[in-house]
């Protein structure tokens, strides 16, 4: 035994060009090649399909309502911007105003004390 | 089709239905399948004549039959892993009339199949390195270390199995 076979050309069944004359018959037989018309009227539904789904999209995104303002967006009225309250919140100086005082629903009378601190001031309800 | 076609496929096969039937043998080890194989080859490029070119036919018809030898081998290692050991018997009974024996045939079979595929090209085929790197998609160099490495491997196992010695 040697590896000489390994090699060696070796004669197909015989027949084989007839089969495949038939094969090829066969073939040609019922292939029918797609028309040329019909490629293009294929990738012309694909794109309207695209197209079609671009503008669907693009609609209902049209059609969805308006998100709310922002906050930033927002303008304070003028009374609330003026008030006193914000006066240090907004970084403006502190405005005076008179004080009042209530006691037993009847407005009660009050005496500023002097203090050494003029951001301090003291008051006493008499 | 018309009748010149046909009468030029019909020539074409008759030219290289030989070399690659034996390329294709060498995959499949089965001369009908083989045979079938390359019937099959030669259709499907038919079917794609549009975009051949003819610098590239000869490269494709072996691309393509090695590529249906492949799939026909691997289906039919499925078909045997299933149905137990049935062909496996049948295969043993015909080993007489077989025309490659046994352990060359499992020489070639131990190789993957990059090496395999070179080594037929080359040696069953007779195909050039170029023509090769085209059908296999490779650089030319890689052809020749592969056929290298393909027939150091072949020898080496033709040795262990006693088929030819060291001195050969």
């Amino acid at each position: 035994m040697n590896a000489d076979n390994l090699f060696k050309q070796l004669e197909p069944p015989p027949g084989g060009a007839e089969r495949f004359t038939r094969r090829l018959d066969e073939a040609a037989a019922s292939a029918s090649p797609a028309p040329r018309w019909r490629t293009f009227a294929l990738a012309g539904a694909a794109c309207a399909a695209v197209a079609l789904i671009v503008v669907v999209v693009l609609r209902r995104d049209s059609d969805t309502p308006a998100m709310p303002p922002l906050v930033a967006d927002l303008q304070p009225s003028p009374e609330i911007y003026n008030a006193p309250a914000f006066d240090r919140l907004l970084g403006r100086p502190a405005q005076f105003t008179e004080l009042t005082v209530s006691r037993n629903e009847q407005s009660a009378a009050v005496v500023e004390v002097e203090t050494a601190n003029a951001k301090v001031r003291i008051y006493q309800i008499e | 089709m018309t009748s010149v076609d046909k009468a030029k496929w019909i020539e074409v096969y008759r030219h290289l239905e030989k070399p690659l039937y034996n390329v294709v043998y060498r995959v499949i080890w089965d001369s009908v399948e083989s045979q079938d194989v390359v019937q099959e080859t030669f259709l499907r490029c038919w079917r794609h004549n549009a975009d051949i070119r003819a610098d590239g036919f000869k490269a494709l018809l072996y691309r393509t039959a090695l590529n249906l030898a492949c799939n026909r081998r691997r289906r039919t290692r499925l078909w045997r892993m299933v149905g137990g050991t049935a062909l496996e018997d049948v295969a043993d009974d015909n080993a007489a009339d077989e025309p490659i024996s046994k352990p060359v045939r499992a020489a070639l079979d131990s190789l993957p199949d990059a090496l395999r595929h070179v080594v037929l090209l080359t040696e069953i085929a007779g195909m050039t390195y170029p023509e090769i790197a085209a059908a296999l998609g490779i650089a030319e160099g890689t052809v020749g270390s592969r056929k290298t490495r393909a027939l150091a491997l072949l020898r080496e196992h033709l040795e262990v199995q006693g088929v030819v010695s060291h001195e050969c």
